[in-house]
């Protein structure tokens, strides 16, 4: 086993930390991306529900969210991270400002996906009778599946990289180990080992959704 | 069954007001196979999405079944439209989804219980002859089980109208063959009104029994298959009937008639059904004393009667010609003079 100049405890906890906040800003930021996309989709002009107010709220929204760069988001919102977790440092309070990063993007990409289906299928829902929550569970959401599953593992990898500034506020996780550990304290080791960790992280996850994905296409 | 009334439609495209239909009015009786025929942008898929209120008229009204659809709520209207099945051109199936759940899902949308949905799914397979492609995926079909899985969905809700948007092309004629074979048995075995839109006239004259025909958004002739084929009265009519049923004289023989210098006329006649048994020519050869000549003649089966188109040379001076025209009025056989 290499020297890594820390206990290898501290290595797990970073890695552990860094999972907690994908985990949990992930799965908030789809279900806040998955609402926010449908309304988008829906509303948008020559959508089945057009309704140019809605959709002209919902996409400046997420424009104005998307413009501010993360390590900015994360102290800007500062006041509101402290309002809602009591706390303005540490892993849950990043999760905040990770929720409010990851749902506007997720939203864009999810809006994307359900965006290539055919419209004919929609056409065809219509002439079924079909309603407009039907239309979106038995039609457009098994046919963008494959394509879903590709946005959400670009938002995961999206994630990670945020995750490493997190450290700015405290959170931890491995990002902030590289910079803390492997930069300020010059071990390059440490450094090179975390670098690694996070490459296999991001090819593990980019493979595992090309698979489902595909899967779900080659039907 | 189903009624337009003086519809007319206008869409803006780019601030530009186009006129996608102009006062339409149509009616489809319980039973038809109606067929709608025009050249792309015609505007009858236009038309024929009216009838589920895929699109709404400017002004006009769509009775389907004596309710003006379009005045009905949300709610209403979805029952409606479980009452109309509608086809299409590229299928619309789902790729994410087996044969089997495709045609189960307007059966899951009406809440069907499971047993029953896998009853009624089945026999609706086997219906369109698909028992054994159950659990494969569209994009392992070929066009026409493609078609016939499209059919089968539209068939599942037992609705009383089906609309075809363009079904049968996509296909190949082969395909396109069994699947009108299929939409016959349908309309007789199942007594489902279908409602066609195509830009093949054959569809028209192999499945129909009525017709229209659209022209820039316009109404150009309408009426049975039998009496706009045997005889058409507009440009846009006799250039689609002359597709299938051929009615002019080829170039050579053209050519050779600029060389005759004996006085003649032609003349292009109709046979339709029992008037095609008459012996005409024979009529105008022996007791009228005129001579003739086929110069053209073609006979095609439309809705089991015998359709015949014969271009004839009537030698001699306008005296002559007159005296076959009267005698083909007494017949009450369509005829017209064509010029070369």
């Amino acid at each position: 086993m290499i020297d890594l100049g820390i206990p290898m405890s501290q290595v797990v906890l970073a890695a552990e930390q860094t999972i907690y906040m994908v985990a949990i800003s992930l799965a908030a930021g789809s279900v806040i991306a998955f609402i926010f996309s449908v309304i988008l989709v829906l509303t948008r002009p020559h959508g089945i529900l057009e309704n140019r107010c809605t959709y002209a709220v919902f996409n400046t929204i997420i424009n104005i969210v998307r413009s501010i760069p993360f390590i900015i988001l994360l102290v800007f919102i500062l006041p509101v991270t402290k309002a809602i977790v009591g706390t303005r440092i540490g892993t849950t309070a990043a999760l905040v400002p990770l929720i409010v990063f990851i749902a506007p993007y997720l939203t864009r990409l999810f809006e994307n996906s359900i965006l290539e289906v055919d419209k004919g299928i929609v056409e065809a829902a219509q002439a079924m009778g079909a309603s407009y929550w039907e239309i979106v569970r038995y039609f457009l959401l098994p046919e963008a599946k494959g394509s879903l599953i590709l946005s959400v593992t670009t938002g995961t990898i999206g994630l990670i990289g945020a995750t490493a500034m997190a450290g700015a506020i405290g959170a931890g996780g491995v990002g902030d180990l590289a910079l803390t550990y492997g930069y300020e304290r010059l071990n390059f080791p440490l450094m090179l080992f975390t670098v690694i960790v996070l490459i296999v992280f991001v090819q593990a996850i980019q493979s595992i959704g090309n698979h489902y994905s595909a899967k779900l296409r080659n039907h | 069954m189903i009624k337009f009334v003086d519809i007319s439609k206008t869409f803006t495209v780019k601030k530009q007001k186009v006129q996608a239909l102009s006062h339409i009015s149509l009616e489809i009786s319980k039973g038809d196979i109606f067929g709608v025929i025009g050249f792309s942008g015609a505007g009858k898929s236009t038309l024929l999405r009216m009838v589920n209120a895929l699109e709404k008229p400017s002004t006009g009204q769509v009775l389907v079944n004596g309710e003006d659809i379009n005045t009905l709520n949300i709610t209403r209207l979805r029952q409606v439209r479980k009452q109309i099945g509608m086809i299409f051109q590229q299928f619309n199936l789902l790729n994410s989804k087996t044969v089997y759940d495709n045609v189960a899902i307007p059966l899951v949308l009406n809440k069907m219980a499971p047993e029953e949905i896998h009853k009624r799914v089945l026999e609706l397979l086997q219906f369109v002859e698909l028992s054994d492609k159950t659990a494969a995926y569209p994009n392992q079909l070929s066009g026409g089980q493609k078609q016939r899985v499209g059919i089968a969905r539209a068939l599942a809700t037992n609705p009383s109208i089906l609309l075809c948007d363009e079904a049968t092309s996509a296909l190949d004629p082969e395909t396109t063959e069994a699947i009108l074979k299929l939409l016959e048995k349908i309309n007789k075995e199942l007594k489902i009104t279908i409602l066609v839109v195509t830009h093949e006239i054959h569809v028209i004259q192999r499945l129909c029994n009525k017709v229209a025909v659209m022209e820039k958004g316009k109404l150009v002739e309408t009426g049975s298959v039998l009496d706009v084929f045997g005889n058409p009265q507009q440009d846009m009519t006799k250039r689609f009937v002359r597709t299938v049923i051929p009615d002019t004289i080829p170039p050579s023989i053209v050519a050779a008639l600029h060389k005759e210098n004996k006085p003649f006329k032609l003349l292009k006649i109709h046979f339709l059904g029992e008037k095609a048994k008459d012996n005409v020519l024979y009529h105008i050869n022996r007791f009228l004393e005129i001579e003739t000549s086929v110069m053209f003649a073609s006979v095609t089966e439309l809705q089991k009667t015998v359709l015949g188109v014969f271009v004839i040379q009537v030698v001699g001076e306008a005296e002559n010609f007159t005296k076959v025209t009267n005698y083909l009025d007494e017949q009450q056989l369509p005829w017209e003079e064509v010029s070369i």
